[in-house]
């Protein structure tokens, strides 16, 4: 089955955003006078203004809002994500969330739990109103299913890393998928469980979908409880769809794995465990954390702004901001590039790669890590 | 010219009580500066597509054009509502918005569209090399001769202590062309071309920014004397008069705000050692002598970008400029209990005092800038 669900963008748009037109509005982009008059008119398309057009409870912490965006926005993959701008105390916040439905649907949805240290998330969930404008990148993110979907499916998730599975499952299931799928998904207990309803409906109409939903500290009799392990992934695979189980030599299925660090490190060295690590997709939703301080040497010199830092070791865009810098930044897990500037020397590390750069480069702040003396263009 | 008479003591504790003034107005950057200035902003744009619209809608009313609705007095108002409002949206672009912006007032918004680095102006100077010879140039080395470049923007004798030459007996001249052409002026002064004429650059050095800056002003130029009067058919000429005299009004404002900051008489200037080893005391003290204030009111202050505030803003160039206000009469207070003199006058009588020193200085005369020691 092929998922392309592209729109194109509208007619009026395309008249409008043409270099003639854009020269008569120069220096500005004739988007930025469309937008007085409407601000949904905007023509940015890394910042696509989207009103929000439903709020729907999923649990006492999480709720799923539906957006409406503007033109620009044309489609997604299941699995992709959109970085959200939200204006708070005349700030903009941006914050990475999962698309959470069907690529097929006309809204876009994100399903946001509050964190109990999430600023922005719990804004998400206490403030924000049907009516409300917000601002979405496009969709992003490399975490989709492949062109060719195969016959079986399998999908870990644990907490709000059940949203981009949910796109995923609603694509396929809705859009008469018949390999077999399954899904396995923690959450602490009946009441944190994220589309519960929703997946046990989607179980109970798609013969192939196999739902099991792990409850870590529930009295509920569930068939697996507690937290991901071997016997999890054994019982998900011998499940009566057909997942096959050979004696000797078990075979898993592509896997895409969403959750906190510690499930994500579990299944992993599982995989590896079964000589399948090449099966396993996964999406971590934090920046990995840079060296720990008193290992740094080196100072940062930023010229634009004339000042030295010594270098402590952590993300440049974290030591920059504690200098009383503003640079761009975006999604602070090395994504976006909104936070791309130029290093004129020295030497960096990528923190989720361990990748070097040595010399004038562009780098993203928001993952490098100076080795020793760095000076950069802000 | 003022005696200086703090000494290393007073001036830390000086420079600790005007540190104080901004570490409490960067704590209270908040939604009241993110209403502000996209409320600004908002008004700028609507301003200038409104007198562009203007312009427009006079010309039907021009009689020479036979139609049923001419008239002489709607085609004038028209037009000229139309060409002093795109002056004043012009001047609102350049001053309060983007003169502010690219100095990073509000980079904390994390909105690119107010951010220093994505900010385009509607002026020919690049947005970049002006953060260069402005931001960085002018506001770190303010008055000092030899370093400020901003001292009579290598065509004007401003100071005393400049050496005479037979050539700046036109100095109000240059001043006059200056002021009509002040936008072509600001586009080439990161360029340097007066180093060129010098010798102290080559081509080749100068070429990069030179090329920039007039892709800049091109793009700038041909928007309102080619495109915008194209628009107009055979009235081509009336449109582009009009957008004109909106330009003309925008350079002369500028010019007029921009040379009451720093150049009428009792402002200081320093002799270039001032800036080794320079206290962050002595830094804000060589700030508020080389700058003087405007006195006016709201719209005044909006109007010259809050650059009547000359003094706050060169004490803290990155704080949200429509707050200068309130934090003068702190700064104030501060200058009485340190007795510092506090440059402020009404608009004509420092622009007077400003046109009095560019005809004095078209002649010779001795004297040297004024060091202040500690």
């Amino acid at each position: 089955m092929s998922l392309a669900t592209t729109t194109s963008r509208s007619a009026w748009r395309r008249i409008v955003d043409t270099p003639i037109i854009n020269a008569l509005a120069a220096p500005h982009g004739i988007g930025r006078y469309l937008e007085v008059i409407n601000p949904m008119w905007s023509l940015d398309k890394s910042r696509i203004p989207a009103r929000i057009s439903a709020i729907t409870a999923e649990t006492d912490d999480s709720v799923s809002i539906e957006l409406s965006p503007n033109g620009e926005w044309t489609h997604f993959q299941p699995g992709q994500f959109v970085q959200v701008f939200i204006e708070i105390d005349g700030r903009q916040h941006s914050r990475s969330y999962s698309l959470s439905n069907s690529a097929y649907s006309r809204k876009p949805r994100i399903t946001v739990k509050a964190h109990d240290d999430g600023f922005v998330s719990k804004y998400i969930n206490t403030h924000l109103k049907v009516g409300d404008r917000i601002n979405i990148s496009s969709a992003l993110g490399e975490f989709v299913l492949p062109a060719q979907i195969p016959n079986a499916l399998l999908f870990i998730a644990a907490g709000s890393g059940i949203t981009p599975m949910m796109a995923m499952l609603e694509t396929l299931l809705e859009h008469h998928h018949s390999g077999a799928i399954t899904l396995l998904y923690y959450s602490r207990n009946n009441a944190s469980c994220i589309f519960r309803r929703r997946l046990e409906d989607l179980a109970k109409k798609h013969s192939n979908f196999s739902l099991f939903l792990v409850f870590s500290t529930s009295s509920t009799p569930q068939t697996l409880r507690g937290h991901f392990d071997q016997s999890h992934l054994l019982s998900a695979i011998s499940s009566e769809n057909g997942l096959a189980e050979h004696t000797g030599a078990i075979t898993l299925p592509l896997t895409y794995v969403c959750g906190p660090e510690g499930l994500i490190d579990k299944v992993s060295a599982e995989y590896e465990l079964l000589g399948h690590s090449d099966k396993l997709r996964s999406e971590r939703f934090k920046a990995p954390t840079s060296q720990a301080p008193g290992e740094a040497s080196g100072s940062i010199a930023f010229k634009q702004s004339q000042q030295i830092i010594d270098n402590d070791g952590r993300a440049l865009l974290d030591q920059a901001e504690d200098a009383g810098l503003n640079p761009q930044s975006g999604c602070r897990m090395g994504i976006c590039h909104t936070c791309s500037c130029l290093k004129t020397s020295g030497t960096v590390r990528n923190i989720s790669t361990g990748e070097l750069s040595h010399g004038e480069e562009h780098i993203r702040l928001c993952v490098s890590q100076a080795l020793g003396d760095v000076a950069l263009s802000i | 010219m003022t005696k200086i008479t703090l000494n290393e003591d007073q001036l830390a504790a000086f420079g600790n009580e005007i540190d104080a003034i901004k570490q409490s107005a960067l704590k209270q950057r908040g939604q009241r500066d993110a209403t502000y200035i996209k409320r600004i902003v908002w008004i700028q744009r609507a301003l200038a597509i409104g007198s562009r619209i203007s312009i427009y809608a006079a010309l039907p009313f021009l009689p020479s054009l036979g139609l049923s609705v001419a008239s002489w007095p709607l085609f004038w108002i028209l037009i000229g509502l139309g060409s002093i409002g795109l002056g004043v949206a012009k001047i609102l672009d350049n001053m309060e918005i983007g003169h502010n912006i690219i100095h990073g007032q509000y980079d904390w918004m994390g909105d690119p569209r107010f951010h220093s680095q994505h900010y385009d102006w509607d002026t020919n100077c690049p947005s970049d090399q002006w953060a260069h010879s402005h931001n960085y140039e002018h506001h770190t080395f303010t008055n000092v001769l030899g370093k400020d470049r901003d001292i009579g923007y290598g065509i004007l004798r401003m100071d005393p202590s400049q050496q005479w030459h037979p050539a700046y007996l036109a100095n109000p001249i240059y001043a006059t062309l200056l002021m009509l052409f002040f936008d072509t002026g600001v586009a080439l002064h990161d360029v340097e071309i007066d180093s060129l004429r010098s010798g102290k650059k080559t081509f080749r050095e100068t070429w990069p920014k030179l090329k920039q800056s007039l892709r800049k002003t091109a793009r700038i130029f041909s928007k309102d004397f080619i495109l915008f009067p194209a628009l107009a058919g055979p009235l081509f000429p009336i449109v582009m008069a009009a957008n004109a005299v909106a330009n003309l009004i925008r350079n002369i404002w500028t010019f007029t705000i921009i040379f009451c900051g720093h150049f009428p008489a009792e402002v200081h200037t320093f002799p270039e050692h001032v800036c080794e080893n320079e206290t962050q005391g002595h830094w804000y003290y060589r700030q508020l002598l080389g700058s003087a204030n405007l006195e006016g009111g709201k719209l005044f202050h909006i109007m010259s970008g809050n650059l009547s505030h000359q003094i706050e803003h060169h004490l803290f160039p990155d704080v949200p400029a429509h707050r200068y206000a309130e934090l003068s009469v702190k700064v104030r207070k501060v200058c009485e209990k340190y007795d510092i003199p506090y440059n402020t006058g009404p608009l004509w009588s420092q622009y007077a005092s400003v046109w009095a020193k560019i005809f004095r200085l078209s002649l010779p005369q001795q004297n040297t800038a004024t060091a202040i020691t500690a």
